[in-house]
């Protein structure tokens, strides 16, 4: 009786396992050195070779083989089906599609507009902190090291807004609320619009999260989370780029622009072209032509 | 504690023993046959954190050393470029190497673990920038809140409740998810199984420490 299983369990064994040995080579090499080190035929295979493992390894467990056998074959097929299902999108192209979702033309004649045009929007913000930090503006390295600063202070408020939505949305909302209020005291000295809206955009996106949270509706928490993170991970790194936009501005145009009122017309002329972005960014459905 | 243990048990070398316990996930993929995988558990995440942390501080520190060398950055505002510069560097780091090397940073391919999405699907970039936009909260929050010197009672609570927060999800969650896995619906699973070969195929110490390890445990 036994010796049937083992004979069994040997045939079994045997008129797989150059295949198994085959796709085990394959797919160290693909982790060594990705799908892209593969030749042709290997590549080829490797799709077959591991579904045909699959189908051994859902025999094995069915039939109960020797315990090893299955267990090599759980590692096997795990480490295959990694190797098949790797992320497939190209980094330049994942950027490309997140910027370009609607009109690429559009996009290349907001970009020079906002570096040419902008100078002032984030003056206010500089002036701001010079307040908070006392720090004077003597010698321009000094001044665009400083602006960097801002900058990624802004950002990670930014960031923050976003990462702090998830905690029920009160952190988010009172954070942009305190933004407002310093933003509010020297509005009407400096116009802020740039990096107010920024704000907005984070903590929008964090809030959906925390609504998420506190009213999941017909899905479980988890995937009301998980629903409401798509589009909240993409405001965020939005508002992380206008941010980006802000410092290139910040840091090159500042000393160029002094008028005030060219400032306040160029902050809110960049607001607008934000906005409008925004507004223009739902309808990506329709193909390019 | 260690000494004391082995002298007591010496008996046990049963599987419980051998095999430590190992939580484990299983993935649909397309193909329609549930694959095990194990998950990771959160002292070798804890570790190839801090080896991620690590890589993007020598990247910093010889970054903003060329930057001083060279005179383009006054010595003023160091400080300031090294923040902004440490910012720069570790966000995208997280998110493009696990992109570009399936799920895995180099802390995590030095401690073999590595991100999987929960779907039975490729990881999209969606996943990978979310969980990594959340670890600015969870692991960089924190960690600046415990260098920099906090004032103030209520400071120091906030921080500690962020802090502890942060630090109970993982633990508490049946995948070891932190609160970014869950949101891109990921696991961090190990990546430790390339040693198991086919029976009486085995090469390495290590293929033959684990070949004797199953076959201990099925007899029992």
């Amino acid at each position: 009786m036994s010796e049937t299983a083992t004979l069994r369990s040997a045939r079994f064994r045997q008129e797989r396992e150059a295949d198994w040995a085959r796709l085990g080579k394959i797919v160290a090499q693909v982790e060594r050195g990705g799908v892209r080190s593969l030749n042709f035929s290997d590549a080829r295979d490797l799709a077959q070779l591991y579904r045909q493992s699959l189908a051994s390894l859902s025999v094995a467990r069915e039939i109960s083989l020797d315990k090893a056998l299955q267990e090599y074959l759980e590692a096997l097929c795990c480490r295959a089906y990694l190797a098949v299902y790797a992320p497939q999108e190209s980094v330049r192209g994942t950027v490309k599609r997140f910027l370009i979702f609607d009109d690429p033309l559009w996009y290349n004649t907001f970009v020079p507009g906002g570096l040419q045009g902008g100078r002032g929007i984030s003056s206010s913000r500089e002036d701001l902190l010079e307040v908070i930090y006392g720090s004077g503006d003597e010698g321009l390295g000094q001044l665009s090291a400083f602006a960097s600063y801002l900058f990624s202070h802004n950002t990670r408020i930014a960031i923050f807004a976003f990462a702090l939505g998830i905690a029920v949305c009160a952190p988010s909302f009172l954070l942009c609320a305190y933004q407002g209020l310093i933003l509010g005291a020297f509005f009407a000295l400096h116009v802020d619009r740039g990096i107010g809206l920024d704000l907005f955009v984070a903590t929008a996106g964090g809030f959906r999260l925390g609504l998420a949270v506190l009213f999941p509706g017909p899905l479980t928490r988890r995937a009301a989370l998980r629903k409401e993170g798509r589009d909240a991970a993409k405001l965020a790194i939005m508002a992380a780029i206008m941010l980006v936009a802000a410092a290139i501005i910040e840091g090159f145009g500042r000393q160029l622009v002094t008028d005030l009122t060219a400032r306040i017309a160029i902050g809110w002329g960049i607001g607008l072209l934000w906005l409008i972005y925004f507004m223009r960014a739902g309808h990506a459905e329709k193909p390019l032509s | 504690m260690r000494l004391r243990r082995k002298k007591t048990k010496p008996a046990k070398t049963g599987p419980s023993a051998r095999l430590p316990k190992v939580k484990t996930q299983e993935l649909m993929p397309p193909e329609g046959v549930p694959l095990r995988f194990e998950i990771s558990s959160l002292g070798t995440r804890f570790g190839a954190q801090i080896i991620d942390i690590i890589i993007t501080v020598i990247a910093l520190i010889a970054l903003v050393i060329f930057l001083f060398a060279s005179g383009i950055i006054p010595s003023l505002a160091i400080l300031s470029v090294g923040v902004l510069l440490f910012f720069f560097i570790r966000v995208p780091y997280y998110a493009l190497s696990e992109m570009i090397w399936n799920g895995q940073t180099i802390g995590k391919r030095i401690c073999r673990i590595r991100v999987v999405s929960c779907t039975g699907r490729s990881l999209t970039p969606h996943q990978i920038v979310a969980r990594n936009l959340m670890r600015e909260m969870e692991v960089f929050a924190p960690g600046t809140a415990m260098l920099v010197a906090t004032q103030g009672f209520w400071e120091g609570l906030t921080a500690f409740l962020w802090i502890a927060g942060v630090l109970l999800v993982p633990i508490f969650s049946k995948r070891n998810q932190r609160l970014g896995d869950i949101i891109a619906n990921t696991s961090v699973n190990t990546g430790r199984m390339s040693y198991r070969c086919l029976p009486n195929c085995c090469k390495t110490k290590r293929q033959i420490k684990h070949q004797r390890r199953i076959r201990e445990g099925s007899k029992r």
